[in-house]
């Protein structure tokens, strides 16, 4: 698989204390990459290292390939980002706002026409910034972002603030982008429910160390968490699914079974052999927040 | 670089410190245009309604106080606007080295404070025209050469305005700087050695163009280049060194 980030052991102190430590990532070339942590965990910092507005202490990033010391300038050329709150010119419109960016970048100035349309900007071109919604900051900081385009977008919680019609919005407009037109996008975000809806990959950081990288495809694939059963003679199942060692818990007269999908047909055989009529048996779906939870609950056991 | 200058022109199209800066430096003609024109009847009785008095009230007024004041005021506020509005970021993102970047806004400052000075020699010459003073091609080239001398070794004081903006990336601290040495200008009026403040030298080679002290010109000359290669030196040094946490 070619990446279009590979970080290597990236570790980043203020005054002695590891915001980043030692961390890696892999950004797959062309997909939509969710970058998950608490508030906190370190994934402003580390973005903020990948775009060059802070200094690495240790590690190597390399973007496409290209390192982000050594090739700073064309990495600068080939990101678009947004690193926390989109910063404009409130007493420039939102026009010259990114005439600003396109004479930076060398880009000719129709392309802004096109990126205001693609935002959902194009009446609003003349307004100055300072006029926006917070929604609209946002929508105007990824134009602004897509202006010289990246092959790449970084987006740092980018629907902060946004009401629900507006995360919505950028969550389907960020997948059409991915899709269309093939550029690898980042998103960090706390927000584990919106990451699983738009991204292909997942990395999960915490106190500065990534505790790991998903493929949330295969995550969906791979299925279940737990299975629930209703049936009618409940102590006569618990006993059975003792017998196969298994872990559940009953709830309400429902029991949840913590198994994989592979399970399932031997135990529904084994509760029917038993004599047991077995009412409901539905999978339970395997979500990011459940994994994001143990992957991090079980790093604070490890540390 | 062009095209960060260009942008740099672009990005304060409209905001209160083209405005303010313009009128702030204008203000010291205007009011000693005014004071000539009220008092004129006193001026031409102590046989001072000439060029050269209007000229040295306006030395002391703008190259003295308000200049420096002014041109302080743009380099802070051409700084801590892009940390206000987040700017800094997207100029940090953008494919060029810090060093550019700082030394076109440097760059940007020295410029627009030289075209205001620029202004108030025009002004300077249409005010004597105005109030009937005999105008000389000599007298309004000495002046001229003069109020620009004095814009330039002012702008020594952008790289300084500029590093004590970045460090505390705020306003006040670099303007509390800025009155605290334009103040220290009235103490060291007589002090021989004046040219050792960077607030005082523009003042200084005024007053040696107009032959008002018998200062040696390599002293404020050879002190503003000393003063002007260290603080661009520790502004560039600095920005392209710390980390920009905005």
């Amino acid at each position: 698989m070619k990446y279009a980030i590979e970080i290597e052991n990236l570790t980043k102190s203020y005054k002695g204390f590891k915001a980043v430590d030692n961390l890696s990532m892999h950004v797959p070339e062309g997909k939509v990459y969710g970058f998950l942590g608490m508030n906190g965990a370190g994934k402003t910092t580390t973005i903020r290292m990948i775009t060059g507005l802070i200094r690495q202490e240790k590690g190597r990033i390399e973007v496409f390939g290209r390192n982000t010391v050594k090739d700073r300038l064309w990495v600068a050329r080939n990101i678009g980002a947004i690193v926390e709150t989109p910063g404009f010119y409130e007493n420039l419109t939102a026009f010259e706002n990114l005439a600003i960016t396109t004479e930076l970048y060398n880009v000719e100035k129709k392309r802004i026409y096109e990126v205001l349309e693609t935002v959902g900007l194009s009446n609003v071109g003349k307004k100055k910034a300072k006029e926006f919604s917070l929604g609209m900051k946002q929508r105007l900081g990824i134009a602004n972002a897509m202006v010289h385009s990246p092959k790449m977008l970084i987006l740092d919680e980018p629907t902060n603030g946004l009401d629900p019609s507006g995360i919505k919005d950028i969550r389907e407009f960020l997948r059409k982008l991915a899709c269309d037109a093939g550029i690898t996008i980042m998103i960090s975000s706390h927000i584990l429910s919106e990451v699983q809806q738009v991204a292909d990959f997942a990395g999960i950081i915490n106190k500065g160390s990534m505790l790991q990288e998903i493929d949330i495809h295969a995550l969906k694939a791979e299925g279940q968490s737990c299975l629930l059963l209703e049936v009618d003679k409940t102590e006569k199942a618990l006993e059975i699914l003792n017998n196969m060692k298994l872990n559940f818990q009953v709830d309400s007269g429902k029991i949840m079974v913590y198994c994989s999908r592979s399970m399932n047909s031997s135990i529904s055989r084994n509760l029917v052999s038993g004599d047991i009529d077995i009412n409901s048996l539905s999978p339970v779906q395997k979500n990011l927040e459940d994994l994001f939870l143990s992957v991090v609950e079980e790093g604070r056991v490890t540390a | 670089m062009i095209r960060l200058l260009k942008c740099e022109f672009g990005k304060f199209k409209r905001t209160y410190i083209n405005s303010l800066s313009f009128l702030g430096m204008m203000f010291p003609v205007f009011l000693t245009f005014i004071v000539f024109l009220i008092k004129k009847d006193d001026f031409v009785k102590a046989g001072s309604f000439n060029w050269d008095s209007f000229n040295s009230q306006l030395t002391i007024f703008f190259v003295f106080l308000l200049g420096p004041i002014i041109t302080s005021f743009i380099a802070v506020f051409s700084v801590y606007y892009e940390y206000q509005q987040l700017t800094i970021k997207n100029m940090l993102m953008a494919p060029y080295g810090r060093i550019q970047v700082i030394l076109t806004k440097i760059i940007y400052v020295s410029l627009f404070v030289l075209l205001q000075y620029l202004f108030v020699a025009a002004a300077n010459i249409l005010s004597a025209f105005l109030l009937g003073f005999d105008v000389t091609f000599e007298k309004a080239e000495e002046f001229t050469r003069q109020l620009l001398l004095a814009g330039v070794s002012t702008v020594m004081l952008v790289p300084l305005m500029i590093f004590i903006t970045l460090i505390f990336k705020g306003f006040i601290a670099p303007m509390v700087v800025t009155v605290a040495g334009t103040l220290s200008n009235v103490l060291m009026l007589n002090w021989e050695k004046s040219y050792l403040s960077p607030f005082a030298i523009p003042a200084d080679i005024s007053f040696i163009i107009t032959k008002k002290t018998e200062m040696n010109v390599m002293y404020p000359i050879v002190s503003a280049c000393i003063y002007f290669t260290v603080f661009m030196a520790v502004v560039l040094i600095y920005f392209k060194k710390a980390d920009q946490s905005i």
